[in-house]
């Protein structure tokens, strides 16, 4: 069956991106060390994984999802072949004065015979010269290692295998519905054993990247890079959360933390080139497109920017920082706060207007939200009110939209007058901006709700989407509340109430809150802000 | 409830989608007549935990106090609809019933727990044997906590009475409304509890 399922996955591969995180995988399990891996720009001279090997010679693979090579197809990438094969490694971890690497031509498909032919008079040349051979690795290659690594990790369960296979058979142009996706991972990664042992830990987190590939393959195929995001940093939290539960050091995880976030980046480099040139974010059919415009804008300013805020947490530039200026400007009008799902990236929009000057407009905006809870979860309120943020935003649009019941059986039976998980987080951010007057006129309002907060436990099940312990905390707005009781909470230091593996990668702190806006606690906001503000000081 | 039901055959023709539709259909009646049958409880604002297990609040004095989540459930027993006529008011009678049940457990849970509270913050009041009367429910009223609306109208509180008593409960307000000695202890009462409630609405402030 394994083999069977992976052929598919492989063969289906459209595009290179469509293994190539899987593959890295299995490099760094065969004992490979991860050099390096491209982000397919010019500089990538026809190498996409660089590695040292296990016996210390460096290496070079260029992945294809070419399918059978034919000469035709061998004439169009020959030019990356040459460059393989030809130009040294440039990386501070290997000698690059004459080319001394493994080359390796990694592709979904056979060779045909006349390649075949080629690069066996091509070694012999290669041979002659000193420069490397080709090495090929082919589907029968990958299938046999991919199989023989991972097989095991494959759902067994019927009800699991089923949920593996609906999630593959999704479509791509979806947001990737994570509670699936995450109790697919959880299977993966056997978070219910109680004693696994280390090396198996180590093997599922291995496999979880394989499969996940394999599952994100619809989206990456249609360039739905919103959910290509989306799944890496899912996986990337179970893994953190699944290394917390064990104790496994980090050098167990690390390699399959930093391949999610290469994945991550890469989903980005897709997006942004993909938005290259173009003036708004309409796309399909115009008739309807208009009723969910708004939301999309929201989820791609929120994420543009905090794909600018990942780079600067990382003391890196993005290439694309006009374009997302540019959108942000025409775009930020069209803002939709559907339900407290959309607090991260109204955050991470106000923080991005910040850094560009205009922080009375950043403040203004978490200001309108703030208001919006508090009136529309208020006991004034007669119409729609928000919804906590554990609802998928296409359930709460169905909430707003005339359409029939069917979908809304969660949300239908909720009542979300009185209560709100990210008002406390808000009015922080506010009172450390001392926008106290603004706060004052809002307070009265603001007191007829009550602050919830889940708390996960233990804390590793803060990366998981649910935690199956833990508890809801409700608080109440002092009435009065001090305003030197509240500044003074809201600045107080909070990097010892962040769970390590958090406080030690602000970068991953902002992605992860757009994937898990139920995890967004003052906390983390609080920590977030002074991360964000001391990275553009 | 309805989830619980074992299907006996995945192999047999099952129409998944319609039996799903009916059962979100059954269990919206099952909801709606709990309610219907639980007043008290359906005035209730429901919150619901999407993970974990219970939960905490925090009091003004600083006190957390932890929320222990109670299971409620009632048996769900019938033949199973292979009888030629059962029909989908057979099944609505079957949902019904349960919710009498349902709604008869959620109430007694509430005055538990409504009990509890009472007896922990001493608010209870022992009318040592005597019958209800007007003067018992005017003291009972100067202990409650009351809350009016932006006109100044108390949002008065729900009354639970065994029906039985219904003749005498209409009887001693009809002393409240009309004998001058109790409607001027009510006035009091009332203009007590409306300075109270502006005071706690003057503290919905930020201040220094």
């Amino acid at each position: 069956m394994i083999e069977r399922v992976v052929e598919n996955w492989l063969t289906n591969a459209g595009e290179r991106g469509g293994y190539e995180i899987a593959f890295g995988q299995l490099l760094s399990y065969q004992g490979h060390r991860i050099l390096h891996k491209s982000s397919h720009g010019p500089m990538e001279q026809g190498k996409d994984i660089i590695t040292i090997g296990p016996d210390g010679i460096p290496c070079a693979y260029q992945l294809k999802a070419e399918g059978d090579i034919t000469l035709s197809t061998w004439r169009k990438i020959k030019g990356e072949i040459d460059e393989l094969i030809e130009i040294p490694i440039q990386h501070p971890s290997v000698a690059n004065d004459f080319p001394n690497h493994r080359a390796y031509l990694v592709n979904n498909g056979y060779l045909k015979d006349t390649v075949r032919r080629l690069i066996h008079d091509r070694n012999r040349v290669s041979k002659q010269r000193g420069l490397p051979e080709l090495h090929v690795i082919q589907l029968g290659d990958l299938i046999k290692d991919f199989a023989s690594v991972h097989g095991r990790f494959l759902p067994t369960e019927p009800h699991e295998f089923r949920r593996f296979l609906e999630l593959c058979a999704k479509d791509g142009a979806e947001i990737l519905p994570a509670i699936e996706f995450s109790a697919f991972l959880l299977s993966i990664l056997r978070f219910d054993e109680k004693k696994p042992k280390r090396s198996e830990v180590g093997r599922a987190i291995a496999s979880s990247l394989v499969f996940a590939n394999y599952v994100l393959s619809p989206y990456q195929e249609v360039h739905n890079s919103i959910s290509v995001i989306n799944g890496w940093v899912l996986v990337a939290s179970h893994i953190l959360a699944l290394a917390a539960k064990v104790g496994l050091p980090k050098n167990r995880w690390k390699e399959s933390f930093d391949l999610c976030m290469t994945g991550v980046e890469a989903a980005f480099n897709d997006l942004l080139v993909g938005l290259n040139g173009k003036t708004d974010f309409r796309q399909g059919d115009p008739l309807t497109d208009g009723l969910v415009y708004r939301a999309r804008s929201t989820l791609l300013l929120g994420y543009l920017t905090a794909h600018i805020h990942y780079l600067k947490l990382k003391n890196e530039r993005s290439d694309f920082e006009d374009e997302i200026a540019g959108f942000v400007d025409r775009e930020r009008r069209h803002l939709l706060y559907w339900s407290e799902a959309a607090t991260p990236a109204f955050l991470s929009i106000a923080w991005y207007l910040e850094t560009q000057s205009r922080q009375l407009e950043a403040e203004n905006m978490i200001l309108s939200i703030t208001q919006a809870i508090a009136k529309m979860n208020g006991p004034e309120n007669q119409g729609h009110r928000l919804p906590d943020p554990y609802h998928p935003l296409d359930e709460v649009l169905r909430m707003y939209l005339p359409l029939g019941r069917e979908g809304l059986d969660d949300i239908d039976q909720e009542d979300f007058k009185g209560h709100s998980y990210s008002l406390k987080s808000l009015i922080e951010w506010l009172a450390r901006r001392l926008r106290r007057q603004s706060l004052a006129r809002l307070w009265e309002d603001i007191t007829h709700i009550c602050f919830s907060e889940f708390v996960p436990s233990p804390v590793w099940a803060t990366y998981l989407w649910y935690s199956p312990q833990g508890r809801l905390h409700h608080t109440y707005p002092g009435r009065p509340q001090s305003w030197k009781a509240l500044l003074k909470q809201a600045k107080r230091n909070r990097s010892t109430t962040v769970h390590e593996m958090l406080r030690e990668r602000p970068e991953f702190l902002l992605l992860f809150l757009m994937v898990y806006p139920h995890r967004l606690v003052p906390n983390l906001i609080g920590f977030l802000d002074e991360a964000i503000s001391q990275a553009y000081r | 409830m309805v989830n619980n039901v074992a299907y006996t055959s995945l192999v047999l023709p099952d129409f998944p989608k319609l039996r799903i539709e009916l059962s979100r259909q059954l269990r919206s009646d099952f909801r709606r007549q709990t309610h219907h049958q639980a007043p008290l409880v359906a005035e209730i604002q429901p919150v619901v935990q999407h993970e974990g297990s219970g939960g905490t609040y925090e009091r003004e004095d600083g006190e957390v106090k932890r929320i222990t989540p109670k299971q409620t459930s009632v048996p769900l027993e019938w033949t199973i609809g292979s009888d030629p006529s059962f029909a989908y008011n057979d099944a609505l009678k079957i949902i019904n019933d349960a919710a009498v049940k349902m709604a008869r457990e959620q109430t007694r849970s509430l005055f538990t727990a409504v009990d509890e509270a009472v007896n922990e913050v001493g608010n209870a009041l022992d009318a040592k044997g005597q019958p209800i009367s007007a003067e018992l429910i005017l003291n009972m009223w100067e202990k409650m906590h009351f809350d009016f609306d932006k006109l100044g109208k108390p949002q008065m509180p729900t009354m639970v009475f065994n029906p039985v008593q219904e003749e005498r409960i209409k009887r001693e307000f009809e002393r409240l409304d009309n004998e001058p000695q109790l409607v001027k202890r009510h006035n009091e009462i009332m203009n007590i509890k409306l300075a109270d409630w502006y005071d706690r609405e003057s503290r919905r402030k930020l201040v220094d």
